[in-house]
């Protein structure tokens, strides 16, 4: 099982959707963190586990681009994330932001058909 | 002491010549328009002196800088603002290019035909005075002329209007570059120095939000910089900022003056009554004219014919404040599309997430306000705002 803890491991002060709109956006959390550490559980069938608590918050953009993104640009499965992502809320204060990120796999539309 | 009592002499000699000259061209006294136009002294302040100069016509502001309760006198001369500061900093443009720039500053009378009288002001909110300072941030980033703009007669400015502007980094702009060492207090209110921006900066925000928090913590509303984060202040902003990246300046769009894609950001707080005033700017092209590139169009489209009762026109700004409210209320009510557009009902959730409060959304003739737990109030203006203004009031 691996962890990511955002705030330690990303930004304490995470961006906006691209990585164009500026830092620490969620494309860039996406395919520098995630992604590659979601391939690596695929292939050990491991977990991993993203911590949300530790930032000032999140836009709605930055959710959606990290997680509804798996599904969009990398082909990912509702099935298959439920089964190798964890996302975290320690503090009931950010269980709005997993439900914006979980809401965003549910209602993501695979753009590609696999990418793994 | 006889250099000095020539100089002073030479001076007058040229002051006397300049209002002759005026009298000539301009006639004696004689109005040109509505506004005072004569030849007349002011002082011009810049980099810790102040010169005395000559001046032709004075457009004075309005004397209630303010875009909800004067609005269309505030808007219209924002609208002749931004004409004159493009066309005087092409002038400027010009001068600089022939080297005439470089003369003018060693001109040691300096002569304006024409400048902005802010001591016409009475009051000014801090959200007209962000949008205000935006005009000219973006004029001088333009024109790429730090030092260009003057301060005239800043003694007769009124202290509270002073006072605003000196708290939100105006004066700067102005050439006054007195150096800030307290934030002066305005009937306890206490406006931060405004931000901008091109892209979605989180620690920006951050820092903003801490500055704010910090002034709170210092004023005796320990638990300042909490509150705020409770009521989500981050997202809210942030969701603002990230709306201006996406939607206010599509590619290709033609202004009709220079622009610059920025976003502008300041607050205010009052501590001894929990409040916090904050607000984004944009010049951008207005939610209104936005929407046929939104992804949920077609059902806002639908919404607005059943609410309103005709066909969405992008172009018809009678219905601006009704255009926001449904564009709300669409990116709020649809679930399982696109997240893209829920930017603004997230931003109404802060009102919300605070103990009290309103959301307040000006763009094109619109505006929408959001009061938390009242139904939401949309009104339309005859006279449009450059762009989009989104302004939190929200009581922690």
């Amino acid at each position: 099982m691996s962890t990511i803890n955002i705030a330690s491991d990303f930004s304490r002060t995470p961006g906006g959707r691209y990585i164009s709109d500026g830092p620490f956006s969620g494309e860039l959390f996406r395919e520098r963190l995630l992604v590659p550490a979601l391939r690596g559980a695929l292939s050990s069938k491991g977990k991993v586990v993203v911590v949300l608590d530790g930032t000032r918050g999140y836009l709605s953009s930055f959710l959606e681009e990290s997680f509804g993104g798996l599904v969009r640009e990398h082909g990912f499965t509702k099935h298959q994330l439920d089964r190798i992502l964890e996302l975290r809320a320690i503090d009931s204060y950010y269980e709005t932001y997993r439900n914006i990120a979980l809401r965003s796999i549910a209602d993501a539309r695979a753009e590609r058909s696999l990418a793994h | 002491m006889l250099t000095a009592l020539k100089r002073l002499k030479r001076r007058r000699q040229r002051l006397e010549k300049f209002e002759r000259l005026g009298k000539l061209r301009f006639g004696e006294e004689k109005p040109i328009s509505n506004k005072t136009q004569s030849v007349h002294r002011i002082s011009v302040y810049h980099q810790g002196r102040i010169r005395h100069g000559l001046a032709r016509e004075r457009k004075p502001m309005p004397e209630l800088f303010c875009l909800s309760q004067n609005h269309d006198a505030v808007v219209t001369f924002l609208s002749e603002l931004r004409h004159k500061l493009v066309t005087s900093g092409g002038r400027f443009d010009r001068l600089r290019l022939s080297g005439g720039a470089l003369r003018s500053a060693r001109n040691k009378l300096p002569m304006f035909d024409e400048y902005i009288d802010f001591a016409s002001m009475r009051e000014i909110t801090p959200a007209a005075a962000l949008v205000l300072a935006s005009e000219y941030d973006r004029i001088k980033t333009v024109f790429n002329a730090p030092n260009w703009l003057r301060a005239i007669n800043i003694e007769n400015w009124e202290p509270n209007v002073l006072t605003t502007l000196d708290d939100l980094g105006f004066l700067p702009m102005l050439g006054v570059d007195r150096p800030r060492t307290t934030i002066a207090n305005r009937d306890g209110v206490y406006v931060v120095p405004f931000l901008a921006g091109t892209k979605v900066l989180g620690d920006k925000i951050d820092g903003f939000i801490r500055t704010l928090g910090n002034f709170a913590v210092g004023r005796g509303l320990v638990d300042g910089e909490a509150l705020l984060n409770r009521s989500r202040v981050y997202d809210g902003l942030g969701e603002a900022i990230q709306n201006v990246e996406d939607h206010a300046y599509p590619p290709g769009t033609i202004f009709p003056y220079p622009m610059v894609k920025k976003w502008w950001m300041t607050g205010a707080v009052e501590p001894g009554k929990k409040r916090f005033n904050l607000m984004v700017y944009d010049q951008g092209i207005s939610i209104p004219a936005r929407l046929p590139r939104w992804d949920l169009f077609a059902d806002f489209k639908a919404a607005f014919l059943a609410t309103v009762g005709r066909d969405f026109d992008p172009e018809s700004l009678d219905k601006d404040g009704e255009t926001i409210a449904e564009a709300v209320q669409v990116g709020r009510s649809s679930t399982g599309k696109s997240w893209h557009g829920k930017g603004l009902p997230l931003m109404r959730e802060i009102v919300d997430n605070s103990a009290g409060g309103t959301l307040h959304i000006l763009s094109r003739c619109g505006e929408y306000t959001y009061t938390a737990g009242k139904r939401p109030v949309a009104r339309s203006f005859t006279v449009p705002i450059a762009g989009t203004l989104v302004e939190w009031d929200l009581y922690l």
